[in-house]
């Protein structure tokens, strides 16, 4: 009864958001950052989640695993599939700083103050886990948002070309994060002996030899099948369905991040594909709504509300953290984003709003811990981490439309 | 000659592609590249890893059969014989209980799916207006089925070892639990092959509602046979008021659960006009989910029919909602290829070629048997309903596959009777005819659709 219950909310919230009243609220700027990004779909989640209204036993996580497991091969893959080489000269070089910057100043201000909290406030201690959830921390609180419509609302005086820059930079820095991402889950997956032991050397290199072949395995895989197929989708849709399950499989396998996997086979697949890769990534590109909005549902029914004041204090500090990163400093030093033109805090506003692929990786570092490939972790604080990443997600876009509406007349 | 050259082309390329497929993973295997087997892996690693190979290979598979003008689904389900877990085949996949609990899910969920596309072909208004004569043609044909295989096996029991120890009423009753599975059909078959050959017309139309409605009460009569045979047998349960109360609301809660659904299903398609790939497999999860659960009634337990409820959810959108309907349908096309591709491959894996051949010559006298008297069952069915039509003479050959419900029919048998001496070997019996039947009976069905007029694809 329960999950029939789950599906007529779910078909409910379905209505009522795609009805025209709903899209006519869209025009007002809080109720537009509040539907934007998916966040209804997480408070869906919530709803119907682990900590709420389970519509799910512990059985029915068990049985549909594998099709959490290939919504993130899929959502791997079509972050992949954006890197094109031929499409680089497209690329303005100041997306290039924008992008490097972040990726700077992302990764030391919020390891080091969260790891500082850790050790000081929380009294984690200097351990493996510690550390090792700090700088996961900073990777997942890489980017922002690409999603630009509800900013428009906020912020009509934002220039088009700087909208255009953050968007383009948005998916630059997906393709950083999950790849800095997928090389911390295997160093996190060793528990540290990895990188004490003497065979550092050849851990290293035997495992980017398994990536490496798994992934042009699968990529050359898919190219002559793709020819075999032709022009018939149905056809098309057998092939990416096998290519994900082998990808995430041979990922689980090995101890990789599937999203990791499933995108370093995209960006191979993208850059070998030929004249057929068009209509594979059209067709790929089309789901991404769903994908998304499904990963996020799953987040919120993740999401554990129980995160006390350690929580509080880490929810804080991450806020703290993106707002030195993501605002403040890009625009005080200069030499950082030299040529993307940030003259003062309002162009950054943007930046501070948080990605939603954070809480993808939140669902997978969740589901990896689930099936043992990550042992530091508990589940529950895992689930924690996702209430902490859905808190600071939603407060990120809350005080970005706050700042700009008591910025709001001021001059630059 | 060119003709020859050509087809032999067409399939050498798909050919070589499978075996280079099967290669690698064989090579990945056999190498432990990664230092474990495919059983000590991860659950979710060896069955996104299964799960992939029964796809491309299964396609690959069905597009090599296609080129010698055989059924795509016979490729299917060679394949998944083929790297199943039995002895004669290769091995790929791990255990039958580790590919059978990992995919159980994604089983059903593909289940769903073909009971909702095959719902969404019933045509009530045709149905209506050929009531009598098609209620006539089913009822008949499953009468003839079900009784002329009771009577064969019961009084053949004497020749049949495995049978010959048991007291008379003993061997009635596992007759006629071997009976209900013989006369059961695959409405997942017809729909699939109805799909691939883009069929339409009356013999499609009546085939796969004479499918569909034998399902439902197949399902029906084997609760109630499972329940005199239980208590016979094993001196539990048996029937009080409780009994048919579960019964009927196993049946009628399913069917309702999915026409509710249906209709919810059309609202949205309706209202939200998006994302129905992924609605629709939402919707299919829950049925899979609530077939999963078990609803507790006095001294009963019952659960809802995932098929049951997908079918009447198809029903509903389609009879009730046919023009806002169509976009979903349409979409689910493109969909069910995977679906198929995974589901017969997933059957064929099923399949114990060790036990079929400990066998052999009763599956195959039990198969010549059940496929007699389905062809006597339809010829007189048609003859009392005044089936008449050139198309009509063909009907048989759609009713002769076996797929998921009979094995599924096998397997709640062989978890029910697991102290008895007889279960093996009758297991064994039934397997194999759904072998011959599943990879036979599917080459029939093309012939039928063919030379009725009704494919439009793949003649």
């Amino acid at each position: 009864m329960r999950l029939l219950i789950g599906l007529v909310l779910v078909i409910v919230f379905t209505l009522l958001a795609s009805s025209r009243r709903w899209w006519a609220y869209r025009r007002y700027p809080l109720l537009s950052v509040l539907t934007a990004g998916g966040w209804i779909t997480v408070f869906v989640g919530i709803l119907l989640g682990q900590h709420a209204f389970p519509i799910l036993r512990e059985r029915d996580i068990e049985l549909i695993l594998p099709i959490i497991f290939i919504a993130l091969g899929w959502a791997g893959m079509m972050i992949g599939l954006q890197a094109d080489l031929k499409l680089k000269r497209y690329i303005p070089n100041q997306t290039y700083r924008v992008v490097f910057s972040d990726l700077i100043l992302t990764i030391l201000i919020v390891s080091t103050l969260t790891g500082l909290l850790f050790l000081y406030l929380l009294g984690a201690g200097f351990t493996w886990s510690a550390v090792m959830l700090a700088v996961l921390l900073s990777v997942m609180l890489l980017g922002w948002t690409g999603e630009s419509r509800s900013f428009r609302i906020m912020s009509r005086s934002m220039k088009v070309d700087k909208l255009k820059l953050m968007q383009a930079s948005s998916g630059l820095v997906s393709l950083v994060t999950i790849l800095l991402y997928g090389i911390l889950v295997k160093v996190s997956a060793s528990n540290g002996t990895w990188l004490s032991s003497n065979e550092l050397i050849i851990r290293t290199v035997s495992s980017v030899l398994l990536i490496a072949t798994l992934v042009v395995a699968i990529a050359l895989l898919g190219k002559w099948l793709m020819r075999i197929i032709g022009r018939r989708e149905p056809e098309f849709l057998v092939l990416f369905f096998g290519l994900v399950s082998l990808s995430v499989g041979g990922a689980v396998a090995l101890g990789f991040s599937p999203l990791f996997v499933s995108m370093l086979c995209g960006a191979m697949i993208a850059n070998i594909g030929g004249k057929d890769l068009s209509r594979f990534r059209r067709f790929i590109l089309e789901a991404e709504r769903p994908i998304a909005l499904g990963l996020l549902l799953v987040a919120g029914m993740w999401a554990s509300p129980h995160i006390g004041i350690a929580g509080l204090l880490l929810i804080a500090t991450l806020l703290l953290a993106k707002f030195l990163c993501k605002i403040v400093l890009p625009v005080r030093l200069p030499m950082l984003a030299a040529g993307a033109g940030f003259e003062s805090t309002k162009d950054r506003i943007g930046y501070f709003r948080q990605s939603p692929l954070a809480l993808i990786l939140g669902v997978e570092l969740l589901f990896l811990t689930h099936v043992g490939v990550l042992s530091q972790f508990s589940l529950s604080s895992v689930e924690r981490l996702i209430g902490i990443l859905i808190a600071t997600g939603v407060l990120s876009h809350f005080l970005s439309f706050l700042i700009i509406q008591m910025n709001r007349g001021k001059p630059n | 000659m060119i003709g020859k050259l050509k087809i032999s082309f067409i399939g050498l390329v798909p050919l070589i592609s499978l075996c280079a497929f099967l290669a690698l993973v064989i090579v990945i295997r056999q190498v432990q590249l990664i230092g474990v087997s495919f059983e000590e892996l991860p659950v979710q690693a060896a069955t996104l890893l299964s799960l992939a190979v029964l796809l491309i290979g299964a396609w690959l598979a069905g597009v090599i059969v296609e080129s010698i003008h055989l059924p795509r689904i016979c490729g299917y389900i060679l394949f998944g014989i083929l790297v199943g877990p039995s002895q004669y085949g290769l091995q790929i996949l791990p255990t039958i209980e580790h590919v059978q609990y990992d995919l159980k899910f994604i089983n059903f969920l593909a289940i769903s799916l073909i009971a909702f596309i095959a719902g969404g072909e019933v045509k009530l208004k045709w149905l209506r207006e050929q009531f009598k004569r098609f209620s006539t043609l089913t009822v008949t044909e499953a009468c003839i089925i079900f009784i002329g295989s009771l009577v064969v096996v019961g009084f053949a029991s004497p020749l049949l070892p495995f049978l010959s120890d048991n007291s008379i009423g003993d061997t009635w009753i596992i007759a006629a639990l071997i009976a209900l599975v013989i006369s059961s059909n695959s409405p997942a078959v017809a729909i699939a092959m109805i799909s691939d050959y883009k069929a339409k017309g009356p013999l499609a139309q009546t085939t796969l509602s004479m499918t569909i409605s034998k399902d439902m009460i197949i399902i029906v009569m084997f609760a109630i046979i499972m329940a005199i045979a239980k208590s016979t047998l094993q001196g539990e349960g048996g029937f009080s008021v409780w009994f048919f109360v579960a019964v009927g609301l196993q049946l009628v809660g399913s069917i309702g659960i999915g026409a509710a659904v249906g209709l919810l299903m059309a609202l949205y398609v309706q209202k939200v006009r998006a994302h129905f790939a992924i609605f629709i497999i939402a919707c299919c999860m829950l049925f899979a989910l609530v077939g999963e659960e078990y609803i507790h009634l006095a001294d009963q337990k019952f659960h809802f029919e995932p098929l049951l409820m997908a079918i009447a959810a198809g029903v509903a959108m389609e009879n009730l909602y046919p023009k806002t309907s169509r976009p979903l349908f349409e979409r689910m096309e493109d969909l069910s290829l995977p679906v198929y591709c995974m589901f017969f491959a997933l059957a064929g894996a099923k399949v114990d070629i060790t036990s079929f051949l400990s066998v052999w010559y009763l599956c195959i006298g039990l198969f010549v048997i059940r496929i007699l008297l389905i062809y006597f069952g339809v010829k007189l069915g048609c003859y009392l309903a005044g089936y008449k039509e050139q198309w009509a003479k063909y009907i048989w050959f759609g009713l002769v596959p076996q797929a998921g419900v009979s094995l599924v029919l096998v397997t709640l048998i062989a978890q029910s009777f697991t102290d008895f001496v007889w279960l093996d070997s009758v297991v064994a019996l039934l397997i194999g005819v759904i072998v011959l039947d599943e990879l036979l009976g599917p080459i029939g069905f093309r012939h039928a659709l063919v030379k009725s007029g009704e494919a439009t694809r793949g003649i």
